[in-house]
């Protein structure tokens, strides 16, 4: 299916550099762009926001954060090894085991996954960036900041314990009051926030960051999966967000989202938490696969058989993974009609998940298989991932699943899917892209010897745990009795636990020694097929002397001078005359070059950002809520300093090689990463408007004491809500036919119906009980605060775009300050509208 | 396959799936607010209500199922580059994918009472 045809030729639409510029030397070309790409070393570092230095920092801390994850495993299995033992007490153990999940799941698999993304994905789409560095870099610091408060817990002793799924009521205040839990649930938000900037990041630079000819369909799979990827967390994080956001109002000001006596229900949480939790095994999970699907081809010799297929199987799997959150509740008394829908797409999930086992072993079966380093550590995952697979289709049953529930059969099932799904294929990964990396090889013994080590210890330690679990022996306790059985395969398991440690060091002293003893690397050491590889190890910070125009989704295979001729200034945008950073930005599609992307310099706005957000969650976890508030305040003037920096005063003149500047492009980077922000905070309001339903209708406990009743108020809200969405319209359509004065006043007139529609908001609940009386007015109470916070963020945005009016960033062809006004006005008026209708009509119309 | 809107013709590459998602949403909906509003009590010629009303629903979008098709067949002449042929194909296998996952998550509400 690969789509081999004449080799490239002249770069469409001629966009060749001729004449003068093309005397550079490759030496000289190299010289000039590494110029003006350059990055500081040393402390400046830290405003560093190129993709390569971006990524490794991910990288590098996931795996730190991966290292405190093993110590704590070492930690439980040191406890478990023997019955009655106490090396610690309860209080202790339960710390352990849930920041052990918790650091694993949210420090380290989803942040590793990230920065390998961030570091390759430009190296495989050809480009020089992704499509917003600095954002990237505030996503760094995010992480960072949120995984040293919840590490920082840790070390005082005050680190959360109610378990990584963290189940209401026993995080609730009464029988959690420490502050434990809001280490948790602050921490936990802070690290996701960088989560969805990355996943806005990967939608837009994968759709339109890519290199010329780069169609669709010939993209490496790589993307694919990391597209799939991005979007399930634009739609899989926000229910978590909402969660914990809930949990910490209940927790802090006694709203009882949560609590069954005053109209709450546990049960939203379990909900919320699970409708991120599964989707997030799949976030996990796709990336490896992506991992495979990448390394799987090279080590065959040939091209992958059926990538239509694959695409089609991991868009399936993104889809319906959403529809199986409810079999981690089949406990809870659900009817079962219910259930049998969850019970189906649990088991509907693996036919696109074997489709790509079948891809892999068809791709082997049909090349040459070379039996490399990476090759073996695929062989692990196979193994292990399969087992999990099987074993995952066990407690998929609903009866089986009863008789498991919370034993250690689910946590050995649990790590199968984690181990096999993601730790294999990215040691594999990191075997195989580390002369990419550090231009040198590893120890290619050193790595086999930890191979087995890794693999053997896993199965020792976990496969005898299944054994440990149908024995009757439950999850999450700290010490047991001696004489049930339960002696034997423990200590085993500890050993083999440690066995594994061990394999997982060798790996880490293998990758220190490579990195300055190693045997410098070759270009391409594993004859690959994709443009990573066509780089100079380690890679320069621009990637590419020229932009390589593709014909072919293995472009190494198709033409093995292709990285002399990209050296040598053959391909677009040839850097000989570069001023600033640019890259090609292309029609989503056909990858056809439609506009040039002019990159940030190093910027220290990233951490400015980061450490106003940091100063606001501390201050919210040490209770200081007015001084939180300044630090929000202080965030979103950073983030309008940064916004003020974008765009241009002028026009373009000439456009350079054919190309507008990104800043004047129709599909400009800016507009569409405010739009799948917004898709990620319609999940949030669409969760939120599940729990408004939910507490309404279906939980157990008092009915809502008095509902809101329909008032003049609340239409005059409406009303001025349809005015800002009216204005911002009507300004655009004045500034395209330039009439600048009408544009100003129409902002101005969309910042007067925002303030409006807050004041009418305000007045229009006369009698609202208090929050804390009930469920029902504690949900209606968050509903109005979520499109107040929006009406409040679009006055802002319209006075912003009127003074970038006023300062000349904006003309007719100018634009994006006002379309993201727009965007950001017609989604605030839709949710809002949403909402008045909700909380006012609906209760008329369907009796409770 | 127009190139005017490439957002929307790459969203609707999963047209199948999109509307399995929405059947799945509609189906578990109705049948938790039927069940809190006690529909299942009531039966119509000799049928539960609730069992009947959810058939419908699910029925419906076997309906959107055949029209994404149709629509795709109609247009899929005009796809001239690989590029948008490879969307074609895609579109036309997630469809397939998307009525054999309603049919397989929904048939039950044929055979199984409704709030049990
Ligand atoms: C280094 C090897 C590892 C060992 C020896 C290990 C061991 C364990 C053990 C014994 C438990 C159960 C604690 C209990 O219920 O009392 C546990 C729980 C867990 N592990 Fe691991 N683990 C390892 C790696 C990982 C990895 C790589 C991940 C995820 C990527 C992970 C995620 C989890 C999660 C989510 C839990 C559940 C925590 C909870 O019950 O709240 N583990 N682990
Ligand atoms: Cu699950």
């Amino acid at each position: 299916m690969s789509e081999r045809r004449t080799s490239g030729g002249a770069p469409p639409d001629g966009r060749g550099n001729d004449g003068a510029s093309r005397t550079l030397s490759a030496v000289a070309r190299h010289r000039r762009l590494n110029r003006v790409w350059h990055n500081p070393s040393g402390l400046r570092g830290a405003s560093a926001v190129n993709h390569t230095v971006v990524g490794k920092r991910f990288m590098a801390t996931a795996l730190f954060f991966f290292f405190v994850g093993g110590v704590l495993a070492m930690l439980i299995r040191a406890q478990l090894a023997t019955p009655d033992h106490s090396l610690f007490g309860h209080e202790l153990y339960n710390q352990f085991f849930t920041m052990h999940g918790t650091v694993m799941m949210f420090l380290f698999a989803i942040p590793f996954i990230e920065g390998l993304a961030m570091y390759l994905l430009p190296k495989m789409l050809g480009s020089r960036d992704l499509a917003y560095p600095r954002l990237s870099s505030f996503g760094y610091w995010c992480y960072l900041f949120g995984g040293l408060m919840l590490l920082a817990s840790l070390l005082a002793g005050v680190a959360p314990d109610s378990g990584w799924f963290f189940y209401t009521p026993l995080s609730s205040k009464h029988y959690t009051p420490g502050i434990n839990a809001d280490f948790w649930l602050l921490g936990v938000t802070f690290v996701e926030i960088s989560a969805i900037c990355a996943a806005v990041e990967f939608v837009v630079s994968i759709l339109t960051v890519r290199t010329a000819g780069m169609s669709l369909s010939r993209m490496p799979l790589f993307a694919w999966y990391i597209l799939v990827t991005a979007f399930m967390m634009l739609f899989g994080f926000p229910p978590l967000i909402l969660g914990s956001i809930l949990l910490e109002l209940e927790r802090a000001f006694d709203w009882p989202f949560f609590d069954a006596a005053r109209g709450g229900d546990p049960i939203l949480w379990q909900h919320l938490f699970w409708l991120f939790g599964h989707p997030e095994v799949y976030i996990i999970f796709l990336p490896g696969a992506a991992i495979v699907s990448t390394l799987v081809p090279v080590f065959a010799g040939r091209p992958i058989v059926g990538y239509t297929l694959t695409v089609a199987s991991v868009i399936s799997i993104g889809f319906i993974s959403f529809g199986l959150w409810v079999h981690h509740m089949y406990t809870v008394g659900i009817p079962h009609l219910a259930l049998v829908f969850f019970s189906a797409a649990s088991m509907l999930v693996a036919v696109p998940t074997a489709v790509q086992f079948f891809v892999w072993i068809a791709t082997l079966w049909q090349g040459r298989p070379r039996l490399e380093l990476p090759m073996l550590y695929l062989f692990g995952f196979l193994v292990v991932f399969v087992f999990g697979g099987l074993t995952g289709v066990m407690v998929a049953l609903v009866p089986f699943d009863w008789q498991v529930h919370d034993t250690h059969f689910v946590v050995a099932h649990m790590h199968y899917v984690l181990v096999g799904g993601l730790v294999f294929p990215m040691l594999a990964g990191i075997y195989y892209w580390f002369p990419l990396v550090a231009g040198r090889r590893t120890f290619p013994g050193l790595g086999a010897i930890a191979f087995w080590l890794i693999f053997i210890g896993f199965n020792v330690t976990f496969l005898i745990m299944h054994f440990t679990g149908l024995m009757g022996m439950p999850r999450r306790i700290y010490a047991y009795p001696t004489g049930l059985g339960w002696d034997v395969p423990n200590l085993v398991s500890s050993i083999g636990g440690f066995v594994m440690s061990m394999g997982l060091l060798l790996v880490l002293i293998d990758l220190v020694l490579s990195w300055s003893a190693g045997r410098p690397s070759r270009r391409d050491p594993w004859n690959a097929g994709t443009l990573e590889w066509a780089l100079p190890t380690p890679p320069p910070f621009y990637n590419f002397a020229s932009q390589p125009a593709v014909s072919d989704r293995n472009p190494l295979w198709l033409d093995s001078s292709l990285p002399a001729r990209i050296a040598a200034g053959q391909g677009c945008l040839p850097g000989d005359n570069a001023v600033q950073q640019e890259t090609l930005g292309v029609e989503m599609i056909s990858g056809r070059p439609n506009k040039l992307v002019v990159l940030p310099r190093p910027s220290w706005l990233p951490l400015w950002s980061g450490m106003a957000m940091a100063g606001f969650f501390l201050l919210v976890l040490a209770k200081l809520y007015w001084l939180a508030s300044i630090g929000l305040a202080a965030a979103l003037c950073v983030f309008l300093r940064w916004g003020w920096e974008n765009g241009a005063r002028r026009d373009p003149g000439d456009m350079r090689d054919g190309l507008p500047p990104h800043h004047v492009a129709d599909d400009a980077p800016g507009p569409l990463g405010v739009i799948f922000t917004l898709v990620a905070d319609a999940t949030f309001f669409a969760s939120l408007l599940f729990g408004y339903a939910y507490v309404w209708l279906i939980a157990p406990g008092p009915t809502p004491p008095s509902l809101a009743e329909p008032n003049l108020a609340a239409l005059l809200a409406a009303g001025a809500l349809g005015a800002a969405w009216a204005a911002v319209i009507l300004g655009e359509r004045a500034l395209v036919a330039t009439r600048q004065v009408n544009f100003d006043l129409f902002m101005l007139a969309s910042a007067g119906a925002g303030i409006g529609a807050v004041a009418a908001t305000a007045a229009a609940f006369p009698h609202m009980p208090s929050p804390t009386s009930h469920a029902y007015a504690a949900v209606v109470a968050m509903l109005i605060a979520y499109v107040i916070f929006h009406v409040v963020v679009g006055v802002v945005l319209s006075a912003f775009a009127f003074a970038r009016r006023r300062s000349g960033f904006v003309s007719v062809y100018r634009r994006i300050d006002v379309r993201v006004c727009r965007i950001w006005w017609i989604y605030t008026a839709a949710t809002g509208l949403v909402t008045l209708t909700a909380v006012f009509a609906v209760p008329g119309v369907v009796p409770a | 396959m127009s190139h005017a809107r490439p957002l929307r013709t790459i969203a609707l590459t999963a047209v199948g799936l999109i509307i399995w998602s929405i059947c799945f949403v509609v189906l578990y909906a109705a049948l938790s607010l039927g069940c809190a509003a006690g529909l299942h009590e009531w039966s119509l010629f000799g049928v539960r209500a609730l069992n009947v009303i959810l058939g419908c629903l699910w029925l419906v979008h076997f309906g959107l199922l055949g029209s994404a098709f149709l629509v795709l067949w109609r247009t899929q002449r005009q796809a001239q580059a690989a590029s948008e042929r490879f969307l074609v194909r895609l579109t036309c296998m997630l469809i397939v994918v998307g009525s054999a996952a309603t049919l397989w998550v929904g048939f039950p509400v044929l055979l199984l009472p409704a709030c049990a």
